[in-house]
């Protein structure tokens, strides 16, 4: 069962399991004995963010995204908070089989104000988030109070790919999209 | 410019004085304020089937799909055309620009979703066909449609329906075309209202696609199905003055009502002109 947990800094917290997504707040000290095996990391410090992949550090400046990464045999998309106004970002990754947004940068509540809600809403995806609190933007389906926020607990949150693919065949969104009127337009601005 | 939207209960009408009255009440509401358009929701020709119901066979249970779809192709184009007349006499009445919402008919030997913009003058402006159509109506043999060329007018007004609201991609398509306000006419089969998933169809779009959205919804139950939702007038959260994107909706998911609200068109045209392009230029559908 895929699970994350959100850190208050960058330090590494030993007791946290080597199967889990880690989202932190702060630069890392790179030279600490980070456990490269850990499923995820994403580290923000203004403009720039870190990460681990294939047992070593990446560096990625805000410029980069948005990015499609493949991790651990699954796709992420990663954004910058600017690229939420644009669904057509979003479309694109989850077309792509991206299964988890992640934002990199200030903003993005837990509700549905938020630009990452409705990108989770309408591609029918995951997100994790921090503002203003930690825990998991989810499809309205996939959570009984139907917000589509699920708050962390102890700084901790879990879910299930298959809920997700539960959802999309109850609900099919995709499915009733309709590529072949899309591609008679195009647009420059929204 | 003033914008009113209508909140009508879709429930069967035993007979057509009582629909007539209800639909006169809501728009000398909107007549009473000056508003310049009115919006109702969607499948606001199907009650008008409760009339001739009484003499339809009935089996237990739920209705069977084929059966209704055959009902429908064969009754529905009768109660659209009674509606149709109608909507056109009260709008021309009234002398408001009209989104008389949808109903069902047959287009070129297709049973068809549709929705009307009539002018206060009362002529037909635009038919536009739902697009993004829900299983169960493909169960009654309803196609989907494609966007119509919408005929232009003096408020860049236009329509979808409903579940067309649920895709990014309408919005844009209808924004590259001129749109400042669209018209969404919804029956949503919720039998309990959540915001949060209302807040998935107009009110969303307009977040990113920066233009006025009209909500008409409808209420009551129609075919087996609970309906809920608020009629509602909404713009980007930033042309608010509390930042909700909310500039006018119904108190309640339930029942009837009317909501009307000023908009801006100025205010919105130069918030549409400080938006940015997309940062990898023009978009066209890459899959």
């Amino acid at each position: 069962m895929p699970h994350a947990y959100f850190l208050d800094t960058a330090l590494y917290e030993p007791l946290i399991p080597s199967d889990a997504w880690i989202m932190g707040r702060g630069c890392p000290d790179i030279s600490a004995p980070w456990p490269l095996e850990q499923r995820g990391l994403f580290i923000e410090d203004d403009q720039q963010m870190f990460w681990i992949k294939d047992d070593t550090w990446r560096h990625e400046p805000m410029t980069n995204l948005p990015l499609l990464v493949e991790w651990h045999q699954q796709s992420v998309a990663l954004m910058a908070e600017s690229h939420l106004q644009f669904p057509e970002i979003s479309r694109y990754f989850a077309h792509h089989g991206a299964m988890l947004f992640l934002v990199v940068g200030e903003a993005p509540r837990a509700d549905y104000r938020s630009g990452l809600w409705r990108e989770v809403q309408q591609n029918q995806v995951v997100a994790l988030t921090w503002w203003p609190h930690p825990g998991l933007l989810v499809p309205c389906e996939m959570d009984p109070t139907t917000t589509g926020f699920i708050p962390a607990v102890s700084s901790h949150v879990q879910w299930e790919w298959s809920q997700v693919f539960e959802v999309r065949e109850r609900y099919p969104l995709w499915q009733r999209r309709r590529p072949d009127l899309y591609r008679t337009h195009w647009w420059i601005a929204p | 410019m003033r914008i009113a939207a209508a909140q009508f209960s879709l429930d069967a009408v035993p007979e057509p004085s009582l629909w007539h009255k209800r639909l006169h009440a809501i728009f000398q509401s909107a007549a009473q304020a000056r508003a310049d358009i009115l919006v109702f929701p969607e499948d606001m020709s199907l009650p008008l089937l409760g009339i001739i119901a009484r003499w339809l066979p009935r089996s237990p249970g739920p209705p069977d799909p084929s059966q209704t779809a055959l009902a429908l192709a064969t009754l529905a184009p009768i109660a659209y055309d009674h509606w149709q007349r109608v909507m056109q006499d009260m709008a021309r009445h009234f002398a408001i620009i009209t989104v008389a919402g949808s109903g069902l008919t047959v287009r070129n030997q297709r049973l068809v979703n549709q929705a009307l913009i009539i002018s206060d003058q009362g002529h037909i402006m635009a038919e536009q066909p739902k697009m993004h159509l829900f299983a169960f109506e493909q169960d009654w043999g309803v196609t989907a449609g494609s966007l119509v060329n919408q005929t232009a007018n003096s408020w860049s007004l236009y329509t979808v329906v409903c579940n067309d609201a649920t895709y990014f991609e309408t919005f844009r398509m209808l924004r590259h075309r001129g749109a400042d306000l669209i018209a969404v006419p919804i029956a949503d089969p919720e039998p309990h209202y959540s915001e949060h998933k209302a807040r998935r169809g107009t009110w969303a779009r307009v977040q990113e696609t920066p233009v006025c959205g009209i909500v008409g919804a409808g209420t009551g139950s129609l075919f087996g199905f609970t309906l809920s939702g608020k009629a509602g007038i909404y713009l980007p959260a930033a042309l608010t003055p509390d930042h909700t994107g909310i500039v006018a909706e119904s108190s309640s998911a339930y029942g009837e009502g009317i909501v009307m609200a000023d908009v801006d068109l100025d205010a919105l045209h130069e918030y549409q002109k400080s938006q940015p392009k997309l940062p990898k230029g023009p978009w066209q559908h890459p899959f």
